[in-house]
């Protein structure tokens, strides 16, 4: 869940030129192209298919928490798509060799919103609060892996320490979680922050101005903002006055929006419509895959009949993933082989091919487990009780990208071999009590962040998701452990990447996970839309943002 | 039930019929022949989906996806291709039973309500009916939706919810007609040849005050099968991948540009279906109120 970059990926590619003109040739008069210069003023509004279930940065593990977020909220550094990390609130660092200490030189002049400074002590306040169990933080604790400390130097210097090495602390600390609230507004309303609106004060260039739940978020620019990364096509203030989320689930609702005008963005835009968009419509596509964790099938093997590894085996391997994603998906998405976003480094190619679709292995592997007998409704059974799997459903407005439909496929595919899929559905609070205690068979989601180590919130058994991690599986595997803590030990990418492919391949010969596609991330926009860049991590930004007539 | 046989007993005389004996009942008995037809379609239907198609409603064909309607598939295929034809069969019964057995549950709640309102004094009277203005003051569905929320989804909660939400209006139904009933010249006169209380209610109060909802029951089933169909739609009924009628039209939302038929078929199965209901439950309301005048 990070964004790693701020280098502009223009929607449109006859704005690519443009601004890339604009920004090499300053002073060159441009030939009257009014087009081309960016104007402030206007307001954008930009639909969205879901909606925060808490706004607070520190405690959310949603994309569209960090997303929305972003724009409030700015981080110690950034990364670009290369990888390489570039100064943002924090103009210099160094790391001890051991990878224990980080030492961040802030960078001087930088105010909150509410007209406080940021320095050394907002950062020691937000990371305390971000580990204080009180928090109850579902996902930014834990991108601050051991962490044991920061200690305030100067007024603009920090050490952040953790109590062993850690190196995928730049990468974490470069996303919207471990961004910045005013100490000021945490001291003033702590938990409230969760609520969204006005009381969530950040440095970012947009001013959290209101939040109005089921229907839209409001953010204003930020008058004073003049310490955008250096990679950001301007510095100052954004050009957008306003900049509205629109929370509308239903896909149909968005692109009709969009279509008509009423938006200018819109976010998962459904495959089926991707052909409808065309530039002669005045709108425009764009289309990024994610880096971080796949869509994956995560199979909970700490209970029932997925204990048993050839019971695993089977449901992957018999899963027509590459029909299946296919036919919901139309081919906008390239089908996943390992739990690892090809996006991301560290992905191990090699996975390609490696499990292919097999019924028949499957009904053998079942055979062997001893789940032989049938029952009338066709299912197998053992020992008289039926192979039945809970997978449970998230409430309606919170199923994003058909995945209700790509169910219904898994679980035609699943009957074929005996095994029946329940699919409840549950409000909120059940589903992560069940999620949490490990209670499901199967769950299912993508963790967008571009760093490999998204594959230790996945695999290492200390991750689970009551602690903010990922391991739906709740395996306790030695090597997935020893290698997962291995990979956060070095800055070296060449001997990440060996830790890395490790972990992907043992995680799909164990069967914890069936990869089903790659998310990419698909938006349409309005022609009259510029500056609008897709980050690394996918998400849209909208420092650069400006409309056009 | 023998609500007419006594109520033709009743001393006063059927109102005058003649009035109402114009073109319209013609009318109304062309549209109910094809009506009842098509009520006897659905219950065959429901009953044994395996004769009207030889195919598995949850059966997936991922290369045949999203074909439109034509040989071989009349209604076309969904995303995973499932024969839209043999889903919309195959969710006759589940559609029906959630409008039958959410009617059902309300009529009985209704009438339990009702008599206790009509019969049980004024302080029972006063307490139920006062609720259930307050309960009519509020749309049905928005109570389903609540009472949903309350007891969660499924298909049996839905069933419930529902009952929970048109119950008041079939008990204000009741107790009028059990007033009505108690206070009849035929009653005075049971009362005065000294007929025990609960005789009086067993024998004349009850058949008489039902027989109008069991009338009005018909018609409402139109409404409870849209509202379940409605809380399908929304997700809050059987799951997935339960061929339903208003899931299914959940399912074809996102597609009425790119593929129309996964709308259409379903929502037009839920539209016909209420309306054909409706169409048997006026003529059977026309009929009664010829025959009692009421």
């Amino acid at each position: 869940m990070s964004r790693l970059s701020r280098r502009p990926v223009p929607l449109v590619a006859a704005t690519a030129a443009v601004l890339l003109a604009a920004a090499c040739g300053s002073g060159s008069g441009s030939g009257g192209s009014t087009s081309s210069t960016p104007v402030s003023g206007g307001s954008l509004t930009y639909a969205v298919d879901t909606e925060p279930v808490s706004w607070d940065i520190d405690v959310s593990q949603q994309d569209i928490t960090g997303s929305i977020q972003r724009n409030v909220f700015d981080s110690l550094v950034f990364q670009d798509d290369k990888g390489q990390f570039h100064p943002w609130l924090a103009s210099s660092w160094t790391v001890a060799k051991d990878l224990r200490t980080y030492t961040f030189h802030l960078r001087k002049g930088v105010t909150f919103t509410d007209g406080t400074p940021f320095n050394a002590q907002a950062v020691k306040t937000n990371f305390d609060r971000i580990v204080d169990p009180a928090t109850t933080s579902q996902y930014a604790a834990g991108l601050l892996g051991p962490y044991s400390g920061t200690k305030v130097v100067d007024a603009y210097t920090v050490e952040v320490s953790f109590t062993k090495a850690f190196a995928p602390f730049l990468q974490a600390a470069s996303t919207p979680y471990l961004g910045f609230y005013s100490p000021a507004a945490i001291a003033k309303y702590g938990s409230k922050l969760g609520a969204g609106g006005p009381a969530d004060v950040g440095t970012g260039p947009f001013v959290f101005s209101s939040y109005t739940k089921g229907q839209s978020a409001v953010l204003t620019r930020n008058p004073k903002y003049d310490w955008a990364p250096a990679t950001d096509s301007h510095q100052g203030p954004a050009y957008l006055d306003k900049l509205t989320y629109r929370f509308l689930s239903q896909d149909s609702v968005r692109v009709g929006a969009l279509r008509s005008g009423q938006v200018q963005v819109a976010k998962s835009v459904p495959p089926a419509d991707v052909k409808t968009l065309t530039p002669g419509s005045g709108l425009t596509v764009i289309s990024k895959q994610a880096p971080g964790g796949v869509y994956n099938l995560v199979l909970n093997a700490s209970r029932g009949p997925f204990t048993d590894q050839r019971v695993r085996e089977a449901v992957q391997r018999g899963i027509n993933v590459d029909a299946d994603v296919k036919s919901v998906y139309f081919g906008a998405y390239q089908r996943a082989w390992s739990p690892l976003s090809p996006a991301t480094a560290g992905y191990d190619s090699a996975l390609t091919g490696t499990w292919p679709y097999d019924p028949k292995l499957a009904d053998r592997l079942l055979d062997q487990a001893g789940w032989t007998a049938r029952d009338s409704s066709g299912y197998r059974t053992k020992d008289g009780k039926r192979l039945s799997l809970v997978w449970p459903l998230m409430p309606q407005n919170l199923v994003s990208q058909q995945h209700d439909i790509l169910g219904q496929a898994v679980q035609a595919d699943l009957k074929k071999l005996g095994i029946q899929v329940e699919r409840p559905r549950q409000d909120v609070g059940t589903f992560v009590k069940q999620l949490f205690g490990g209670k499901d068979d199967i769950s299912d989601y993508s963790w967008a962040r571009a760093d490999p180590d998204v594959l230790r919130l996945y695999f290492n058994s200390a991750e689970t998701p009551a602690k903010g991690g990922a391991n739906g599986t709740f395996i306790k595997d030695a090597d997935l452990d020893a290698w997962t803590e291995q990979g956060q030990t070095t800055l070296d990418p060449a001997a990440r990447a060996t830790f890395y492919t490790q972990v992907q391949k043992r995680a799909v010969d164990l069967s914890l996970v069936v990869p089903m596609y790659v998310v990419s991330s698909v938006y349409g926009a309005s022609t009259h839309a510029h500056g609008i860049t897709a980050d690394a991590n996918t998400w849209l930004e909208f420092h650069d943002a400006w409309l056009g007539k | 039930m023998t609500a007419l046989p006594t109520l033709e007993t009743a001393p006063q005389a059927p109102a005058d019929t003649a009035p109402r004996a114009g073109r319209r009942p013609r009318a109304r008995t062309l549209l109910l022949v094809p009506a009842l037809l098509f009520l006897a379609l659905l219950v065959v239907a429901a009953a044994a989906p395996g004769l009207f198609t030889g195919a598995a409603p949850n059966a997936t064909h991922p290369l045949q996806a999203l074909r439109p309607p034509g040989a071989g598939h009349w209604f076309g295929t969904d995303q995973l291709g499932r024969d839209l034809y043999t889903r919309v069969v195959y969710g006759t019964r589940l559609s029906l039973l959630l409008g039958a057995g959410s009617t059902a549950l309300s009529v009985l709640a209704g009438a339990a309500l009702g008599l206790t309102a009509g019969l049980g004094g004024r302080v029972a009277d006063q307490v139920l009916m006062r609720l259930a203005d307050v309960l009519l003051a509020l749309p049905p569905i928005l109570l389903a939706l609540l009472a949903v929320a309350v007891l969660g989804s499924g298909t049996v909660n839905v069933a419930l919810a529902i009952a929970a939400a048109f119950a008041p209006g079939y008990a204000r139904i009741v107790r009028a007609e059990t007033l009505v009933v108690r206070r009849s010249g035929y009653v005075e006169a049971a009362t005065t040849l000294g007929l025990s209380r609960a005789a009086l209610i067993r024998r004349h109060v009850v058949p008489n005050a039902l027989g109008p909802l069991l009338v009005l029951a018909t018609v409402g089933f139109g409404s409870s099968l849209i509202a379940a169909s409605g809380l399908s739609f929304l997700g809050l009924g059987p799951q997935p991948p339960t061929a339903e009628w208003g899931a299914m039209l959940d399912q074809g939302r996102d597609f009425l540009q790119t593929a129309w038929w996964l709308g259409i078929f379903p929502g037009a199965a839920i539209t016909l279906t209420a309306l054909v209901v409706n169409i048997v439950g006026r003529q059977a309301q026309a009929r009664f109120t010829r025959r009692t005048g009421r």
